[in-house]
């Protein structure tokens, strides 16, 4: 029989029901932890992540998540409960995940995590804010919102220049559509609000349609 | 000038650097004629023996046919800026990233060949600036090619103020019929590729400058979790840490110091210390 692997689920994530996950929904009664640890695989804001966090450390759950859109850095020096983070909320071509663990025993599982899921990791030294890969893609994505708000450009030229021109595996909107607006606008919101640099702040075209 | 398809079947290319010499060859490979001029002759004709030298060494493994090569050498010719170039229809220069030397040859260019349509090659230039003083406008375009443009399909087209939409729309039909994929955008700096690929960088040196990851860590990650063919430091190496750096300055002055195209500290330390990349020997790697 194979580890079990305790996760936190948004409502119709594909890892419900799958053999060896027990899944529980966030605003759901969750039992006291008993060791193992809790995979939250809920993209959130920063706020409701540290709710959360509370929460879990209230009922003993050692911590893994998502913060795809969060300055994981600053949440893991908060919370002694948080072990190791993902950030498989933005989509990847090559089906390699960056995450950070804090210790050998969340590293061992998260990697059987991903394994189940059929999933590669490539372990990083620091989360960073927004880890490596989100934060660079996320701001190619605003930039080519910005470029588009100008008028000057269609969407499917950028796709194509930046594809055959930088060998890039997709365009900057072809990558919005496979990791979601939200989830881009979400990141870019965090490092402004915590970085205070007005880089960071989203094109205004871009938040119409990740709000739309 | 009206929605009638284009005719290209003379090419003059003025330049014969790296960029003018690709371009030279694809043209000629496309069956163009093909006229490459440079202001010092024997550059133009180093350029053409060096596209001979790689069209022989098709000829030799097989993968050129003799009457090919015969066809597109006899239709490489080297002329000097002096001379006439009869029956131009498209002129290209690939001349140094100065504004007024480019300025000239157009001048220069619209003497010698009305009616030609005229483009710039330029990456960083304002191709409106550029356009200001040429007299037909509506002929006048930049056309960004990538390095080596006789392999790399991508091709910008860049719409001036004046150019007539009908060309830059069959421009690009043209390309497209030849196997390249053509882009078209308004005059904007940096255009498509270099504006959109500043962040790559510009992230990558912030990551790296916060302390929040290595270098080497940052481009492993970039590859094999994003899927690009290269990270961002070994990239910076690859063009030229110096070369790199001046554009994201260029691009950042042309959009009034907009923080999202700033250039980062690390960059200017690396230039003020001669570390430029792979041609100086060390840059973000060490090399040799």
């Amino acid at each position: 029989m194979g580890e079990k692997f305790f996760c936190l689920l948004p409502p119709g994530h594909p890892l419900e029901g799958k053999e060896g996950i027990e899944s529980f929904r966030l605003g759901g009664e969750i039992p006291p932890g008993q060791g193992q640890f809790m995979i939250d695989l809920c993209p959130e804001k920063t706020h409701k992540k540290r709710a959360l966090f509370r929460y879990l450390a209230r009922l003993q759950w050692p911590i893994i998540s998502d913060l795809s859109l969060n300055g994981a850095l600053l949440l893991h020096r908060e919370f002694e409960t948080l072990a190791g983070s993902f950030a498989l909320a933005f989509y990847t071509p090559t089906r390699t995940y960056e995450f950070y663990a804090a210790n050998d025993l969340a590293r061992t599982h998260m990697e059987a995590f991903l394994n189940l899921c059929a999933l590669k990791g490539q372990r990083v030294s620091n989360p960073g804010l927004g880890f490596h890969f989100p934060r660079t893609i996320a701001m190619i994505v605003n930039e080519a919102y910005f470029f588009l708000e100008e008028g000057r450009v269609l969407r499917e030229d950028m796709d194509r220049a930046m594809v055959h021109g930088l060998n890039y595996p997709l365009g900057p909107f072809a990558w919005a559509e496979k990791i979601g607006k939200r989830h881009i606008l979400g990141l870019l919101e965090e490092l402004h609000r915590v970085t205070g640099d007005i880089r960071y702040r989203p094109a205004v075209l871009l938040q119409e349609e990740a709000l739309a | 000038m009206g929605t009638e398809k284009l005719t290209i079947e003379r090419v003059l290319i003025v330049g014969a650097g790296t960029m003018g010499t690709g371009l030279a060859r694809w043209f000629a490979e496309e069956r163009m004629e093909v006229f490459l001029c440079d202001v010092d002759m024997e550059t133009a004709v180093a350029s053409r023996e060096r596209i001979l030298r790689s069209w022989k060494r098709l000829l030799a493994k097989g993968k050129l046919g003799d009457a090919e090569y015969r066809l597109r050498e006899s239709r490489l010719v080297t002329l000097d800026l002096e001379q006439s170039f009869p029956g131009t229809d498209l002129a290209i220069e690939a001349v140094v990233e100065n504004m007024e030397t480019k300025r000239s040859v157009f001048k220069l260019l619209e003497k010698k060949i009305p009616g030609a349509i005229l483009a710039s090659n330029t990456s960083s230039l304002s191709i409106t600036r550029m356009q200001r003083e040429i007299e037909d406008k509506k002929r006048f375009l930049g056309l960004h090619f990538f390095n080596p443009p006789h392999r790399m399909r991508l091709v910008e087209i860049i719409q001036g103020p004046g150019t007539s939409p009908y060309l830059t729309e069959a421009l690009a039909q043209w390309f497209q019929e030849r196997g390249k994929e053509a882009v078209c955008c308004g005059d904007s700096p940096g255009f498509i590729v270099n504006r959109l690929a500043r962040n790559f960088y510009g992230e990558a040196l912030r990551i790296v400058g916060q302390g929040t990851g290595a270098i080497r860590e940052h481009d492993k990650l970039m590859r094999e979790v994003g899927g690009f063919p290269m990270g961002p430091f070994e990239l910076m190496d690859t063009i030229g840490i110096d070369v790199n750096f001046e554009v994201t300055r260029s691009i950042w002055e042309q959009h009034f110091f907009e923080p999202r195209f700033a250039p980062h500290p690390l960059q200017r330390q690396m230039v003020e210390e001669g570390k430029l990349g792979k041609k100086s020997g060390e840059g973000f790697y060490t090399y040799g």
